[in-house]
């Protein structure tokens, strides 16, 4: 058993009472070809990025289950027939644990003080550089005034 | 100072941390468009690694989220013909 995200788009059209229909019979697919669902997440209706089958809107709905390894290919094949799915994608996912926080998750230990602690030295370390270019640049700046005001004098003694 | 030689193109020097390093991401999903609309340019093409800083490996996870996140039609392929 491997876990996998079904994510689902369905067409705005339907009423209420053809979705509840249709959550359940997708569910019923995930269960008759040996899987389990363990977390359904309903986003809601919401503006697509692009029209699909001439629909601007979409009811997001997203089955995070464990399928056997023939159970992709069933799922996928009900979904193709079914014409109220705008749009479907069964992707290898992990369940998550807070449906909220699910979106990214990130390593949890105590090195990122560490890693902070460690930028701010490098950061430092190019400043100081920035800083000795400058001085440099000051330095051939006076160089060249000095021999300036020297020919200068040059051309006076000529004179 | 930042001297261009020849042309007199401009150009925003590259991050030299990965982001996403810093902040130990382990896994990108593609419904967090958040951070995946900051990784596409105003047409909605996937933004490069000389733009961004973004390692290879995280570069791999973000341009599989916004693959992802197209076909599900939560970002567009191209935005400049529809809006």
């Amino acid at each position: 058993m491997r876990n996998y995200e079904i994510a689902v788009i369905i067409s705005p059209d339907l009423n209420d009472q053809s979705l509840v229909d249709l959550k359940e019979t997708i569910k019923d697919w995930i269960i008759s070809s040996g899987g389990e669902v363990a977390l359904v997440d309903d986003r809601g209706q919401r503006k697509m990025a692009y029209q699909i089958e001439k629909k601007r809107e979409g009811h997001y709905i997203s089955w995070y289950s464990s399928l056997l390894p023939s159970g992709p290919s069933e799922v996928e094949r009900q979904m193709r027939l079914n014409e109220n799915i705008l749009r479907f994608m069964i992707i290898k996912s992990d369940i998550p644990v807070e449906p909220n926080e699910k979106s990214m998750s990130v390593e949890s230990d105590s090195n990122v003080a560490e890693t902070a602690a460690s930028i701010g030295i490098s950061e430092e370390i190019t400043e100081g550089d920035k800083v000795t270019e400058v001085e440099v640049e000051v330095e051939v700046e006076v160089e060249v005034e000095v021999d300036e005001v020297s020919g200068e004098e040059q051309e006076e003694e000529s004179g | 100072m930042t001297f261009h030689r020849g042309s007199s193109r401009s150009y925003n020097k590259r991050p030299s941390v990965c982001q996403f390093c810093v902040d130990k991401v382990t896994n990108l999903d593609y419904k967090n468009l958040d951070v995946l609309v900051k990784q596409t340019d105003p047409e909605g093409k996937i933004r490069p690694r000389r733009r961004t800083g973004t390692c290879a490996r995280h570069q791999r996870m973000v341009a599989i989220a916004i693959k992802r996140a197209r076909h599900m039609a939560l970002l567009a392929f191209d935005r400049g013909s529809w809006i």
